[in-house]
Parts: structure tokens; C-alpha cells; sequence
């Protein structure tokens, strides 16, 4: 009977066991199943990796317009730097009004009078324990009971006492260095950041101080925002409760910039000293630079973060995808495809100039390893690895000291005589289109294009409206004045209206068939009183191209041929696609009137361009009038066919010649120092209106040598009381002395030569 | 008579090794698990070696122990070791924290590991000659017996080794005779206080908010530990991963992968054969030990072992049951294998009784020569005793 019973005990107890093997056979045998857990138990994590982004080199190759450094910046939590921040409002909240504050005074500033002097407790050493202090006595208990509940998770700022003697009142006492440990911190970094002197200390101070409560606001703001965006969704309280108020808490453990750019002395002073500087964290990252700064700003353009909503970019105009955003890439193939055209939220792009135009090629692309976490999140094995490919470098066709030159002769130029608003100018490889220099005056320093004092300086000095953001050259279209008459020389001497640039007309000052239009001669340029296209453009008279605009090309003709030139039209420049001038060039209807079509004729009223546009013209001048140039910083592109005929080509160049050689050109004095060089020239005056003031946009352009042109230029004054070759003869000289030196026999005339072409 | 003593000591020979096979198992997976691949053995392998040598010590020495002395002492041990263990309640409710162990400095002990001993023990002493277990009434005494030392397990509270102590006892009262249909409903009875007391535990401190926790994940969606370790067991495969390198341990995503949860990585790096073999070594030495009770014919000794066979039994169906998803997880050790010192101590304890029971083979004629010779049985039964004896029921000699 026992044995039995036994037995059967014996086959009960193996039925479990046998019940464990079909259960691990079920696990470990079944192909599927354990391909799906080998994959579970690998706990695959995805770690991004960012490429650095390509430089912006000159055309040496060398000279860098745009690269990246590592940079060291501070960053700050509010919680860690601000103990005081929740208990000083507990405290304002439930302090007895009356009692405690004055009337009439801020209750914080009226706290924080009463908590001490920062500065001083900054200068002294940490080393003795904090004193407590008393902030207010004879506290009623029931208020002090509710103070300490409340105050419970903040004793090391401030805490509820009761003085042993006395039994029915309280006080609260705090701890200075708590209390003020922001305040505390700030002129500490204060000390390491600012120059020598007490003001440098002080503003310093107060700059940091200043930032902390911008961010706090930030904070407070999004922190109203969630909760209003919970309260529309209807989220119950009790719900919001727990998971969202933490949520909205992390703002204030988020790391917020504090100061960019700090030295590594500053760094180290910190590092090492860690418990002097609670709540400040010292970042390391690698930075756009930008060496050139102004000089170069509006041709690279700058960075900004991506600005990412809701899961879409708004930055962007292409058709970017996030990456970490909501697909999900379990092998490195899957990433390797999505890569090509994805961004990280993280990310910053290109938002204008060259950094928007070849974002993609100087971007690169993101690169993603696959790892083993442990059970802290650490990757401890590598599964698979698709390293982060660098940017591509963007060689440019900027000559760099060219460039710098420039930059620095239209800062002259505008600071000293001509007084003018804005200035450009621009130098073109006539045989190519590569722009060797494209300067804007005033640039923006792409450095800081978002920093507030940069901002405002700027704003204050060059106006809010002045647009002194926008590259001069290819996004600002100006009245070309007497420029302008290039084209209608040449439309005219391609008319087969039977002119001839050989033909005289008449200039005495006035214009004998409108009476209001006049020349600027008072008799005449010559002693006949009547000129040839050539000694036109010589003297640049209003006269002659009267005649041309009324009985050889009437408005249609203007039009026609301004927009064969590629007035009106994008240049084609490779400088982004959007907000690229086009200029103005109005249509025959708008100039029906005869008074119209004259002024039209002179690059007046009807007609915008931007100096780049005007480029465009010199430059296909002086190759031959075969073809319209693309100017191009990076990509060429083909070039317009443009056809006019030798003789026209020639009787231009020899009106520009005379410009600046022949006696009395308009850029021909000798204070100019132009006749030097071998070059020829166009000068122009359009009239602005500036209030009840009239001013000019001062032009002048040319392109040299004469014989073989290389190069074509252009050079721009806006709103300036100055003539054309008043204003920019000092910038063109100094380009003409450049080439020169690289090239004297080229560019530069024997003296002997000097004033005898005409 | 020859052939059944050889047969005896084979079995006593196979009980050993395959406890030596376990515990050398054990130190490898605890090496394996708490390993940082510099040392030889690592810190915790070693502290499981120097328990196993305390273990098999201690086992040294009771199996010099005649196991009758066992049996006369027997209601001793059972009154201190519950004493104990009240005493650990009292300080724990004063103190107000959750200790199962005894901190002697160099070294904690567990009390609670030895509980199972003393119970079987007490158990078989007290039902070893009676026939009375037949009755309702006779299964009074042998329940009370359980539910004190099994209700002060609980409260400690140590769910797992709580719930080995019913089935040691039904086992025990199987064999000794009791009739099935008790037993059955007694089991139904114990299974229907579960959700009672899931659902009076908002009222009662029957069960705590993790437990509770955990037997709603058996029943319902697979939490954090168990869905880890399904994955050690279901990635290890045929063959496994290779010893210390299961990537469920090495990247630690399994809690408890030392003591409890031991199992899923010996599946994790020696897969479905590793896993399986260590199943057939544990039903290995539960069907020894039974047959160590199989084979004696002395009704205490007999007990003993059917009641040490069935707790490990138990143990291990529960231990690796819960790493399977079979069982509500309860903080219970894999015997021999996982990380726990004393419960490996207690485990040698036993084993080291069951061999002194098969090397002492007593013929029994009548029961009363079973009595050890030098004294007599003092227990008399309630009823067969003059009234005025009422006091000597629990003599302790």
C-alpha cells in the first residue's frame, strides 16, 4: 500500500518536470521563435553620428570663408542655479502681507534687499559653514505650520524655527548662500568672463543676470502653454497630475545656453572648481566659423537650427525628413537609404548664401551604429556601423585678398567723402562668369547674425528698414543711370532703322523737342555741338540718347534689348534660389510718352538692376558681344548667346576707352588716377530722392585690360551726394592697382600714353 | 540482503555525485553571471564555493548523525526554529522593514531556509505510526503543524519558500496514508484562499503590492523579468551561446540573473541541452531520493525522505517554472545552482539526512521496535492517554 502510494507520488513529481522540458523545447527549438528572441536578446539601440560639415574655401583652395572650430560655450539649469526660485514664491504666497511688505514695494526685490549683498558673498571664500540668518520673527503658528509643510523639500534654503523661549511665534531663517547662490555664481563667472575695471564686472553681471531671466521666461511661457494645450484636450486633473507636471518640471533641468564662446582659461577655472559654480555646465562642440566675418557674410550665409513642429520642418522649403523622428531603422541598410535626404532634429542648416544654396553638398551625411545596451542604456557592443560621412568642401571662385580689398576700400569709401547709404561691388571673370569678388558694404558678420546687441547695433547704425542684411550685388536693384546707355547704344546700333554710330547729333544743354530734359553740358560737349555715338558715351550725353530712344528704338526697343542684356531677368548666380533680385524693367506700355522713353534711355525711372545685372552687360561688352556670362560662385553654367556684331562691339569699347582716357571723359581726371591703367570705363549718376534731398547711386563700371579683357567690374555707391566716378574711382583704382601688381604689363599704361587715345 | 545493501550504497554514491554535479554548476553560473571577465572566478563564485564547502561540511557531519536522533529531537528544533522566526517578526514590525535574513556580520543568514527541515521533520515524527489521517479530525493537527511556520514565512514576507510547505505536506500525508479525497479538497481549499486573499489584501496585510503585482502579470500581459527572461531562454537555442557569453547576462537586462532567475542563463548559454540536462539531473535526484524512501521500510525515516524529495521537487518546478512563465514569480532559489547560502546549507542538511536514512536499514517488525532502544515514546496520543497527562504532550527530552 505505501509502496504503491509511493510510486504514484514518484510519477506525480516527474509530471511538472516533464511539463518544464515541453515548455523549454517549445522555447528553444521552435526556428521562429528563437530567431525573434536572439533578436530581442541582442537589445538593439541606434546611436546617430554627425558628420562635420564641409568648409567654404576661396579659390586658392586655401583660404577658408566658412569652417568649423571647436568652441567652448556655458550652459546653465535654472533648478541648479536658482534654489530659491520655488520656495521664494511659497514664501511671497504665504507671508502675512501687512506685516512683511511695505505697500507700494516689489515683494521680491523687497525679499532679496533683506537676503544680502551677492557681490560680497561672492568675493569671500565658501570655506566657513553657512551662516544662517533670521528673515522674519514673530511668525503666527498657524501660518509657520503651513510655511514648514510647504517649505519641507527646500530646508536648505529656508527654514521654520521656533525659538526655544518663545512658544507662540515662529521664524524663518535662511541660508545666504543658497538664497543668493545664482546671484553668487553669476559674479563669479562674471569675474572670469569680464575685462579689468568694476563697469566691466557689473555689466558683465547684469548681462548674465539679464539672460538667466530671458530664459526663465522662456521657460515659464511654455510652461503656460502646455498646460493650456492639456487644458483644450480636456485632460482630466488627476491625470495631468503625476506624468505632464513632471513633463513640464524638466524645463527648468534642461540645459539652456548661458554664454557662447568662453576661453579655455575660463573653462578650466571652472571645471576645476566645480562646487563654486553649481547649475553651470561647460559645453564642447564643434562651431561654424566664419574667419572672414562681414566681408564674406552675405555671400556664405549662415546656419540656423532646424526648426522642427509637430514633427515637420518649416525651415526648409525642400522636402527634408526627419530621421529620428518616427520611422524606425532596424539595420544600417535601411538607414543608409534614408539618409540621403533626412535630418536630425538636432540638426542646423543652411538658411541663406552658399550654406542654403549646397546645404546637401557640404551637409553630409548622418552616420548610425547599432548596439548592444545594458540594462543602464550603455552601448557595450557594436552590431553594425554605418559611419558618418563628412561634408564635401565647396571651392568657390572668391579671391580672397580681392575680396578683403574691397570690403575694406567701400567702407572707406562710404565713411569718408561720399556719405552714401550702402555700397557693392563686384569682379567677374569675363570669359567664365566666375565672380572673383562680390562685396557688400554693410556685411553681416555670420558669426552672430542672430546675437541681439549685433542686431540692434546694426539696426541703429544702417536703420531698420535699410536691408542691410541683403548681399548688395545680387539683391539690391538700383536706377543704373547713364549705364543703361551702353544697351541703347548698342540696341541702336543694331536697329535697322538706318543709324549708324557715325551719326552726329546735336547737344546744346537743352533737349530741342522736350524742352524739360537737358544734358548736363551747359554748351555743348565739342565745338560743333554735336557728338557721335563714341564721344556719347565719352561725355555720357543725354542728348544723343534721347535721340536714339525716340527715333530709333522707342520704348519696345528699350525693353527689348534691356531684357536681351538680362535686365529684369535672374542673373542665374548660384546664391540660393529664392529672394535673388531680378530687378525692374518696366514693359513698352509704361513708357508710352516721349518723356518716358527718354528717361527710360538714361536708366531713369522705368529701369532697376542690380549691380550684378550690370555685370552681366560690361562683361559681355568686353568679350565681343557674343554671349551673356552666368555669373557663378561655385557651378558654372552655360552662358545666353547674346550676337552683336563686331562694329557695334567696337564702337562701345571705344566709347568706354574714351571714358577714361580721352580729355574730359567723365572718368578721365587725373585725380582719379584711372588713366593710369588699361582699362575702360563707364561711369553713372542716377538721381534718387531721399525726402526733399536729391542723391545719386554712383556707378562705375569697365572691365581690362582693354585689348584682352579678363576681368569685368563693378562698383556702387547708393545715396550719395557724389558723382559716379567721384564716388567709386578710389575702389576701382585700388582693384586696377591689384590686378596690376599681379600683371603690370597688362594693366598698367606707359605714362607717355596717358590721354592720347581720344 | 548483499545485492540490496550494493544497491543501497549506488544510490547513496549517485545522490552524492549528482549533488556535487549541481553545486559545481551552480559555482560556474554564478561565475558566469557575476563575472567581469578579469578574474579566474569571480568574488561571488568564490563566496558560492566557500558555502558549498560549508554545505557539504555541515553534511559531513549530520551524516555521522544516527537520523533517529533527528526524530527524537525533532519537536525541539521545530519550537526554536519557529521561535526564531516570530522573533525576526517582532523586530521586523518594530523596525518596520522587510528582512528575511539574520545578520551575523561576516555573514546573513536565512532562517527561514532551515524551516523545511525542522517541518519535515516534525511532520514525519508526528505522523509516522498513526493511522489517524484517515480522518478530517486526524488531518487537523499535521495542517496546524504547516500553517504556523508557513504563515510566518509569509509575513517575513518570503511568498516562495511559504508556498513549498503545502505540498510537502500533502505529499507527506499521501504516503502516510491519508485518503486522496482529503488531500484534493484541501488543495482546492488552499487554491481558493489565492484570490480571497488578492482581493482582502486591500483590507487584510495578507499580500503585498508587488506580489500582488506579479500574480496579475502571470494572469495577464508578461512583465519586465519575465519577458526578459524568455528571451535568455528562447535566444539560447539549441546549444546556447557559449558559457558567459548569453548576452541577456552579459548586458544585464535580467534582474536576479545570480539567484533567482540562475536558470535562464544556464538556458541562455548551454540552450535546450544545457537547460534540459540540468531538468534531468533535478528529476534524477528527486526520483533518488524517493527511492531512498522506496526502499526503507521505517515509516519515520520514510516520511523524511518523501517529504525532502517532495520540497525539492517543488522547489525546482516552482524556481524553474517561474523563469518559464509557468509560475507566479516568487522570490525562490534554484537548489544547489543559484546564489543563496543558506538554503544551499539546508539543501546539504537534507541530503545528508536521506543518505543516513538509506545506510540505516532497520527491519521492521513491529512498531514499537522502531523506537531508538534507549528511550520510550513519551508522546503518547491525546487519546490514549489518562486525562491527567494533558501536559506532556510536547515532551522535549
Amino acid at each position: 500500500m505505501v509502496r504503491t502510494r509511493l510510486e504514484i507520488l514518484i510519477v506525480l513529481i516527474a509530471l511538472p518536470f516533464f511539463g518544464i522540458l515541453w515548455r523549454i523545447s517549445a522555447l528553444q527549438l521552435d526556428p521562429v521563435l528563437h530567431q525573434s528572441y536572439t533578436l530581442q536578446s541582442q537589445h538593439r539601440s541606434r546611436r546617430f553620428a554627425r558628420p562635420e560639415r564641409g568648409r567654404i574655401l576661396a579659390r586658392d583652395g586655401k583660404t577658408v570663408l566658412a569652417g568649423n572650430r571647436s568652441v567652448f560655450s556655458l550652459n546653465f539649469t535654472y533648478r541648479a542655479l536658482n534654489p530659491r526660485q520655488k520656495p521664494l514664491s511659497i514664501l511671497i504666497e504665504e507671508l502675512p502681507e501687512n506685516l512683511f511688505f511695505p505697500p507700494g514695494r516689489e515683494k521680491v526685490t523687497e525679499v532679496l534687499r533683506r537676503l544680502g549683498n551677492p557681490r560680497a558673498l561672492a568675493r569671500t571664500s565658501d570655506t566657513p559653514a553657512a551662516q544662517w540668518q533670521p528673515l522674519v520673527q514673530s511668525l503666527d503658528l498657524s501660518t509657520a505650520a503651513n510655511l514648514e509643510r510647504r517649505l519641507s523639500r527646500y530646508r536648505d534654503v529656508f527654514e521654520v524655527r521656533y525659538p526655544q523661549l518663545n512658544t507662540d511665534a515662529a521664524e524663518i531663517w535662511f541660508c545666504p548662500r543658497r538664497a543668493l547662490q545664482m546671484e553668487i555664481t553669476l559674479y563669479r563667472l562674471a569675474e572670469l568672463l569680464s575685462g579689468p575695471g568694476e563697469l566691466s564686472l557689473e555689466s558683465t553681471f547684469q548681462r548674465l543676470l539679464a539672460r538667466v531671466s530671458e530664459v526663465l521666461k522662456d521657460i515659464e511661457k511654455r510652461v503656460e502653454r502646455e498646460a493650456k494645450r492639456d487644458l483644450a484636450r480636456e485632460i482630466r486633473a488627476s491625470v495631468v497630475k503625476k506624468a505632464t507636471r513632471y513633463r513640464r518640471g524638466l524645463y527648468y533641468d534642461w540645459s539652456w545656453a548661458l554664454q557662447a564662446d568662453v576661453s579655455m582659461a575660463t573653462v578650466t577655472a571652472i571645471e576645476y572648481h566645480p562646487a563654486r559654480f553649481p547649475g553651470v555646465l561647460c559645453m564642447d562642440e564643434l562651431r561654424r566659423h566664419y574667419p572672414l566675418k562681414d566681408i564674406c557674410g552675405t555671400l556664405t550665409g549662415y546656419l540656423r537650427p532646424l526648426e522642427v513642429f509637430e514633427g515637420r520642418i518649416s525651415t526648409l522649403t525642400e522636402e527634408g525628413r526627419l530621421l529620428d523622428a518616427k520611422a524606425r531603422f532596424d539595420t544600417v541598410d535601411d538607414f543608409r537609404r534614408a539618409r540621403k535626404r533626412g535630418f536630425r532634429r538636432t540638426d542646423r542648416v543652411g538658411i541663406s548664401g552658399l550654406e542654403r544654396m549646397y546645404d546637401g553638398h557640404l551637409r553630409g551625411l548622418h552616420g548610425m551604429s547599432i548596439v548592444s545596451v545594458d540594462q543602464h542604456g550603455k552601448p557595450r557592443v557594436v552590431l553594425d556601423e554605418l559611419p558618418a560621412e563628412n561634408g564635401q568642401d565647396l571651392l568657390t571662385t572668391i579671391d580672397a585678398p580681392l575680396q578683403v580689398l574691397l570690403f575694406e576700400e567701400l567702407e572707406r569709401a562710404l565713411n569718408s567723402r561720399s556719405r552714401g547709404s550702402a555700397a557693392s561691388a563686384a569682379v567677374m571673370e569675363v570669359h567664365s562668369g566666375a565672380l572673383l569678388a562680390s562685396v557688400s558694404y554693410p556685411g553681416v558678420d555670420p558669426n552672430r547674425p542672430w546675437e541681439r546687441s549685433y542686431v540692434t547695433d546694426m539696426n541703429a547704425r544702417w536703420g531698420k528698414q535699410s536691408g542691410w542684411r541683403l548681399d548688395g550685388p545680387s539683391r539690391r536693384p538700383l536706377f543704373p543711370g547713364s549705364i543703361f546707355k551702353i544697351i541703347v547704344a548698342a540696341g541702336a546700333a543694331e536697329s535697322s532703322s538706318g543709324y549708324t554710330p557715325a551719326q552726329r547729333y546735336p547737344c546744346h544743354h537743352k533737349f530741342d523737342r522736350i524742352p524739360q530734359l537737358s544734358c548736363g553740358s551747359k554748351n555743348g560737349h565739342t565745338p560743333d555741338r554735336t557728338v557721335n555715338l563714341a564721344e556719347a558715351l565719352q561725355f555720357s550725353c543725354n542728348n544723343y540718347f534721347y535721340y536714339l530712344a525716340l527715333d530709333h528704338l522707342k520704348a519696345e526697343g528699350l525693353f527689348r534689348w534691356g531684357h536681351r542684356f538680362g535686365l529684369g531677368r535672374p542673373t542665374g548666380l548660384d546664391l540660393g534660389t529664392g529672394g535673388l533680385a531680378t530687378g525692374r524693367l518696366d514693359p513698352p506700355v509704361k513708357a508710352k510718352r516721349k518723356t518716358s522713353a527718354c528717361q527710360y534711355a538714361i536708366g531713369q525711372v522705368h529701369v532697376e538692376a542690380t549691380p550684378l545685372q550690370v555685370l552681366r552687360v560690361i562683361a559681355a561688352i568686353a568679350e565681343g558681344g557674343r554671349h551673356l556670362q552666368r555669373p557663378y560662385l561655385s557651378t558654372e553654367s552655360e552662358p545666353e548667346d547674346l550676337g552683336l556684331s563686331a562694329t557695334t562691339v567696337e564702337v562701345l569699347r571705344e566709347g568706354m576707352w574714351r571714358v577714361a582716357h580721352a580729355r574730359s571723359g567723365t572718368a578721365s581726371a587725373a585725380e582719379f588716377g584711372l588713366h593710369r591703367f588699361n582699362v575702360a570705363l563707364k561711369t553713372g549718376t542716377a538721381e534718387v530722392q531721399v525726402g526733399s534731398e536729391t542723391l545719386h547711386n554712383a556707378w562705375l563700371v569697365g572691365f581690362a585690360p582693354f585689348e584682352n579683357p579678363y576681368v569685368a567690374f563693378v562698383a556702387v555707391v547708393e545715396k550719395t551726394s557724389l558723382h559716379g566716378a567721384e564716388a567709386c574711382a578710389p575702389v576701382v583704382r585700388k582693384l586696377l592697382e591689384y590686378l596690376a601688381n599681379q600683371r603690370p604689363e597688362a594693366y598698367r599704361l606707359e605714362p607717355s600714353d596717358s590721354g592720347e587715345a581720344g | 540482503m548483499m545485492q540490496q545493501r550494493r544497491s543501497a550504497k549506488g544510490l547513496r554514491i549517485a545522490i552524492c555525485a549528482t549533488c556535487l554535479l549541481l553545486t559545481a554548476v551552480g559555482v560556474l553560473f554564478v561565475h558566469s553571471t557575476t563575472t567581469d571577465g578579469t578574474a579566474f572566478l569571480s568574488r561571488e563564485a568564490k563566496g558560492q564555493m566557500a558555502k558549498a564547502a560549508v554545505g557539504i561540511l555541515a553534511f559531513l557531519m549530520v551524516l555521522r548523525v544516527d537520523y533517529r536522533r533527528w526524530e527524537r529531537y525533532g519537536n525541539a528544533i521545530y519550537v526554536c526554529v519557529v521561535l526564531v522566526l516570530v522573533a525576526m517578526l517582532v523586530v521586523k514590525l518594530a523596525t518596520g522593514g522587510r528582512n528575511r535574513f539574520i545578520d551575523l556580520g561576516f555573514v546573513q543568514l536565512q532562517p527561514s531556509a532551515f524551516m523545511m527541515i525542522a517541518l519535515v521533520v516534525v511532520l514525519a515524527r508526528y505522523l509516522r505510526f498513526r493511522q489517524d489521517q484517515r480522518r478530517v479530525s486526524g488531518l487537523v493537527v499535521p495542517f496546524l503543524l504547516t500553517l504556523v511556520p508557513m504563515a510566518l514565512v509569509l509575513l517575513q514576507p518570503n511568498l516562495g519558500l511559504s508556498l513549498l510547505f503545502p505540498p510537502v505536506l500533502l505529499g507527506m500525508l499521501f504516503v502516510a496514508g491519508s485518503k486522496p479525497r482529503h488531500l484534493v479538497l484541501a488543495a482546492l481549499l488552499g487554491f481558493a484562499t489565492l484570490p480571497a486573499a488578492y482581493f482582502l489584501s486591500s483590507t487584510l496585510p495578507l499580500m503585498k503590492a508587488y506580489q500582488k503585482d506579479r500574480l496579475r502579470e502571470f494572469f495577464g500581459h508578461t512583465g519586465h523579468q519575465l519577458q526578459q527572461s524568455l528571451i535568455a531562454v528562447g535566444s539560447g537555442g539549441i546549444t546556447g551561446k557559449g558559457f558567459a557569453e548569453g548576452t541577456q547576462n552579459r548586458l544585464g537586462h535580467l534582474p536576479a540573473k545570480d539567484t533567482d532567475f540562475i536558470f535562464s542563463i544556464v538556458a541562455e548559454e548551454l540552450g535546450f541541452v544545457g537547460a534540459a540536462g540540468l531538468v534531468l539531473l533535478f528529476l534524477l535526484l528527486t526520483v533518488l531520493i524517493l527511492r531512498v524512501a522506496l526502499s526503507t521500510r521505517e515509516p519515520f525515516g520514510r516520511l523524511v525522505a518523501t517529504g525532502f524529495g517532495v520540497a525539492l521537487a517543488v522547489q525546482c518546478f516552482e524556481n524553474i517554472g517561474m523563469t518559464l512563465g509557468l509560475t507566479p514569480i516568487t522570490g525562490i532559489p534554484l537548489p544547489f545552482v543559484s546564489l543563496a547560502g543558506s538554503s544551499l546549507v539546508a539543501t546539504y542538511l537534507a541530503i545528508a539526512i536521506i543518505l543516513n536514512i538509506s545506510s540505516h536499514r532497520v527491519r521492521v517488525v513491529a512498531p514499537k521496535d522502531l523506537d531508538p532502544p534507549v528511550t520510550k515514546p513519551r508522546d503518547v496520543l491525546l487519546e490514549d492517554r489518562p486525562a491527567g497527562l494533558l501536559q506532556a504532550r510536547w515532551p522535549v527530552e
